[in-house]
Parts: structure tokens; C-alpha cells; sequence
């Protein structure tokens, strides 16, 4: 199915995004340059791609939907996130996470600051740098920055896990940090195979837990298999992308990735 | 505060114009402006406005501008639900819910047809399906224990687009600041710009609770310098000259926990008949707002929705330093106040 150059304001791609949205289909959405807003509250298995700079709350409380953005994107990326999986080219503005619930988000560029504000789960995965504030009020959920964490991660944490560099600081009032056993060394290299990174000394890293947290909190629900969003810019005026919309074979998630 | 006399006269749905009612307790007092103040003092005062006031497309819409708060109030009971939505629905005002109480009680809520206001928590799992019944939804600013719902205010209009494509464009979104802490005008001008309604300033409780006075000075601040309109969260109204006076101070809706509390509290009498408490609670709202309106028609204004700061007089020093309103006699604002 083809849609034609049906978008313009973050309103009307979300609703030509909800007209279409049924498993399976793939949107994409080019030429986007600070649309706020857009794919939120997606359930279904549908995949968007987002080429260009997307604006604040991408993929807000985003429940199923597997969303990728090319380029770097705007505050509070997967605010309130439930399920599903979102993937970021480059970096991402401040609150990258804020109350994220469930599902994945993937972070290949730098994150702003609160990355992972108040999350309760789900894993949120940085393959660079995170501003102060990483993990702040954390509640669940796996926080990993591969990258240099600036910085108190961790500050009034009281679950969850943060997987950061040997040295970082931490709010030792209510978490403590670990060396990373055998176990904890695995998932890190799971998490940071998420962002292709292959290649990661698990020794440099450690585990920061909530006090009162016994074990390793439990991850996210994952990537769901892979809907397919096309959506074509037109490369027109700036606030005016183009959608299109298509329907095909599922990809795995982050197939579009570099 | 609400003592127990003012609230079994406003169960029993006294007039604040009856013989023997007692002040409204707010310290202030609605002055007349305009040529046609007082002409209709004598006016006979309808049920219900004609106009609706809030509403999404497909939903109830809300009639008279009250909000009744059952988010803080512990109902277990599906009956005082039944009760609630059907007083609320007959008295034209809505239901505000968290989002636990709506998937609870969604059924008994439809069927009653009242309007619903859900009261969106940060962290909450918002999906389109549960904001499909709702009128309105209004998002809180500050999640339990004072953490804030977003890193940074600019990020204001970014949840209010993101609420709004929630409810599929169709239902209009509110913002609720907690106790003395609302928005900047920069983010607010930048949230109305975005689709926000109003902004609802929580008069709190315990250590973090704003007198009324303090509640009305700040739903002044943000109507003059954020142009954006103010509702107040408040129990401090407990009669019909009470809502009037609440809305001359700023307040473009009022919401309230009282009658919630008052209607739970009679439903757990062991006879209680809901439909009866339904009704009660439908009085109570119906003397409420045509209380207001006498108030109104006797300050010049033919709605109460139309008094404003102009029709508001302080009646103690304290209350005209925290609210900014005129003192009582006075004819103008103190001006070592007007900061």
C-alpha cells in the first residue's frame, strides 16, 4: 500500500500513522525537522523510520511499535515507553527514557540529561557519553552508558541497575556499586551488543544497584518483532515531511542501522 | 478548612441563600461591576448552562464548571462509582479519575455518561483505548514524593502534543501543577501554543497545603502573565457564593474532593440506596451552581464563568497580600502589593 505526500504537522503523520498502523506495516517519515510528538502511543506491531531530526517525545508511551530514528532527536525520547523498541542513530536530547515501563531504547550517539529519569524498566542502552543526572529516581529497569556517565548516576535510586564505567560517581546514599560477576559481565555484553558495540572489557565496568536491591533487576520485554513504517520525504519546506506508507515482511529490529 | 456543619449543609443541599447559612469561611467577597450589577438579583437561576464547557468529541461534555476529585479518595465500593456518576452526570459536572480507577470502573462510568477528566500521573501507562471515554485528560506536573514529570520546562509543549496525539486529537489537555509550583509564562504561553487548555493549580495538602488566598494570587499570576486560563483544585468552596467567589479569582473551573468524600461517607451507611446518594449528590451540584449564578447576577455578571479579578474584594490584609486582589474599602491594590 502507498500513501502519497500526505504529511505536514506532527498531527497529520499521526494520523495517517494511526490510520495506517496494523502489524506488519512500515512507515517512514523523511525530511522530519523537529516535529514534536511524533509515533506516540503506538500498540501495534508497526515499524516507523524516521529520517531526519525529530523533535521532542519520539515514540512517547510507545507500546509495541519498533521505531528508528536516523538522526538525533529531541528531549524525552520513549517517555513512558510500555513495550516495543527504539533505536537512535544519533544522540538524544534530555529525559531519554523519563519513566520508561518496558521495551528497549537504544541510544548509538550521546544522552542528555536525566537519561533514564524515574525508569521502572525496561533496558536503556547508551553507546556514548550521558549528561548529570543518569538514572535519576530509578525504579527498575537496566541503565547502560558505555560511554563516560557525568556527572551522579543514580541519584534516589531505589531499583533497577545502571552498567557504567569503573570510577563514575553514584548516590552512595541509596546505591552501592559492584564489580561485575560473570553473570553481570554477560548481560553487559548483551546490552552493548544492542548498540553493535562487539567488543567491550567488562572489567572497566561496573554494576550500580540500589541499596535495598538484592539482584539484577529484570530486563525490558525486548525488541518485538519488526513491523515495517515507511514514510518518503519530499525534501520540501522544513515543516512539511512526506509519508508514505508500505506494507511488507517483517525486519529484525535495527536493521536499518548503519 | 471544611467543617463538619458547612459540609451536612451542603450534603443536604442548603442554599448558601436559605435562612441561617453561614459564611462561606473564604476571606473574600465579590464586588459588583458593570451597569447591570444587581438587576438580576431577582432572576430565577437555570438548571444547567446551555453552553458545554469541556468536552471531547464522542464524550460527555461537561456542563457546569466543577471537577469532582476522586483520585485522592479511596472508593472501593462499584456502588458509590454508580452513585458518583450519576449524581455527577445529572448535576452536569465530571468525574476527575487516575488512571487505575478508569480501567476499574470504565463500565460503570459509560454507563452512567458522565464526562471524565483523567488525572494522567507521570509514569502512568497511557494507551489510546483508556483515554478513548475521556473528556478531558489532565496531566500532573509532579509525581508523588515531588518528583518532577519532566526533566526541564521547555519540554511542556512536547507533552502536551504527545497527550493530545494520545487521545487522538480529540480531547483537550490540562495541566496540574503541584502546590506553588506552577510553570514559568515562557513554558506556559509555549504549552498553550501547544494545545494545553488551562493550567489547574493544586491547593495541596499537609505541611505543602496553600491557603486559598495564595491559590487565587497565582491563578492570578498565570492569567496576566501566561495568558493561559487557571482552574483551582481546592476543597475551600463549600457553597454555591464560595464557587462564584472561586471563580472570580481566576479559577475557569474548580475542582473539588468534598462532595466525593461526602457522597462515599453516605454510601457506607448500611441502608444506603445508591441511587438515592446519586441523587443527593445531583441536588447538591444543581444548588451549587445556581447559588454561583445568584452570586454572579448580583456582582453584574450575568455567568459565573464571567466574574473576574475585577469582581473580587480581600476582606483581610493577609488575603489581599497573598492573592494581589483589592482590599475590601479600600478601591484600589495596596501598591507596596503589586509585585
Amino acid at each position: 500500500m502507498a500513501g502519497g505526500d500526505q504529511g505536514a504537522t506532527s498531527e497529520e503523520v499521526n494520523r495517517l500513522i494511526a490510520k495506517h498502523a496494523r502489524p506488519g506495516v512500515k512507515f517512514t517519515l523523511e525530511d522530519v525537522r523537529g516535529h514534536r510528538a511524533v509515533a506516540v502511543g503506538l500498540s501495534s506491531r508497526v515499524g516507523v523510520v524516521v529520517d531526519g531530526e525529530a523533535g521532542d517525545f519520539l515514540a512517547a508511551f510507545n507500546a509495541g511499535a519498533m521505531v528508528v530514528a536516523k538522526g538525533s532527536v529531541g528531549r524525552c525520547l520513549g517517555y513512558g515507553m510500555t513495550a516495543g523498541a527504539v533505536q537512535v542513530v544519533g544522540s538524544a536530547g534530555e529525559g531519554a527514557g523519563a519513566y520508561l515501563h518496558g521495551g528497549a531504547l537504544h541510544i548509538f550517539g550521546d544522552a542528555g540529561a536525566f537519561a533514564g529519569m524515574r525508569m521502572a524498566g525496561g533496558e536503556l542502552v547508551v553507546k556514548d557519553n550521558a549528561k548529570e543526572g543518569a538514572g535519576a529516581g530509578m525504579a527498575g529497569g537496566e541503565l547502560a552508558v558505555l560511554g563516560a556517565a557525568l556527572g551522579t548516576v543514580g541519584a534516589g535510586m531505589s531499583g533497577g541497575a545502571i552498567f557504567a564505567r569503573a570510577g563514575t560517581t553514584f548516590d552512595s546514599a541509596c546505591a552501592h556499586s559492584s564489580k561485575l560477576d560473570p553473570q553481570g559481565a554477560a548481560r553487559l555484553k548483551a546490552l552493548a551488543a544492542a548498540v553493535k558495540v562487539a567488543a567491550i572489557e567488562p572489567s572497566e565496568y561496573v554494576r550500580i544497584a540500589a541499596l535495598a536491591d538484592a539482584g539484577p533487576a529484570p530486563g525490558g520485554e525486548g525488541a518485538t518483532a519488526a513491523a515495517h513504517v515507511k514514510v518518503s520525504g519530499a525534501g520540501a519546506s522544513p515543516p512539511s515531511p512526506r509519508v508514505t506508507v508500505s506494507k511488507g515482511g517483517a525486519d529484525p529490529p535495527g536493521g536499518a542501522l548503519p | 478548612m471544611t467543617g463538619p456543619r458547612q459540609a451536612a449543609r451542603l450534603w443536604a443541599g442548603l442554599s448558601a441563600f436559605a435562612p441561617g447559612a453561614e459564611p462561606h469561611g473564604l476571606p473574600f467577597a465579590l464586588a459588583p461591576s458593570g451597569p447591570t450589577a444587581g438587576a438580576d438579583v431577582g432572576r430565577q437561576p437555570s438548571a444547567l448552562p446551555s453552553r458545554p464547557l469541556l468536552g471531547g468529541k464522542g464524550a460527555p461534555a461537561l456542563r457546569v464548571p466543577v471537577l469532582l476529585d476522586a483520585t485522592g479518595t479511596p472508593l472501593a465500593d462499584p456502588k458509590v462509582w454508580a452513585a458518583l456518576g450519576r449524581g455527577a452526570s445529572a448535576g452536569g459536572a465530571a468525574l476527575l479519575v487516575s488512571h487505575v480507577q478508569l480501567k476499574e470502573r470504565e463500565t460503570v462510568l459509560k454507563a452512567a455518561g458522565v464526562p471524565l477528566v483523567l488525572c494522567a500521573a507521570p509514569g502512568d501507562p497511557l494507551t489510546p483505548e483508556l483515554l478513548a471515554p475521556c473528556a478531558a485528560v489532565a496531566a500532573s506536573l509532579g509525581a508523588p514524593y515531588g518528583a518532577p514529570a519532566l526533566p526541564s520546562e521547555e519540554a511542556l509543549p512536547g507533552l502536551v502534543e504527545a497527550l493530545r496525539a494520545l487521545t487522538g486529537y480529540r480531547a483537550p489537555v490540562l495541566l496540574l501543577a503541584p502546590p506553588g509550583r506552577a510553570p514559568g509564562a515562557v513554558a506556559l504561553r509555549a504549552a498553550a501554543a501547544a494545545g494545553a487548555l488551562g493550567v489547574g493549580l493544586l491547593e495541596g495538602e499537609g505541611p505543602d497545603a496553600l491557603p486559598f488566598a495564595a491559590l487565587a494570587g497565582e491563578a492570578q499570576r498565570v492569567r496576566a502573565r501566561a495568558t493561559v486560563p487557571a482552574f483551582l483544585v481546592t476543597d475551600s468552596a463549600t457553597d454555591g457564593v464560595a464557587l462564584a467567589v472561586a471563580m472570580a479569582a481566576g479559577a475557569g473551573l474548580l475542582a473539588t474532593a468534598l462532595p466525593v468524600r461526602l457522597a462515599a461517607e453516605a454510601e457506607r451507611a448500611t441502608d444506603a440506596d445508591w441511587k438515592a446518594t446519586g441523587d443527593r449528590l445531583g441536588a447538591l451540584l444543581r444548588v451549587l451552581w445556581q447559588d454561583a449564578q445568584r452570586a454572579a447576577a448580583a456582582a453584574g455578571v450575568k455567568d459565573p464563568r464571567d466574574l473576574g479579578p475585577e469582581n473580587l474584594r480581600a476582606l483581610s490584609y493577609d488575603a489581599a497580600a497573598l492573592s494581589g486582589a483589592r482590599l475590601s474599602g479600600y478601591g484600589e491594590r495596596l501598591p507596596w502589593w503589586t509585585h
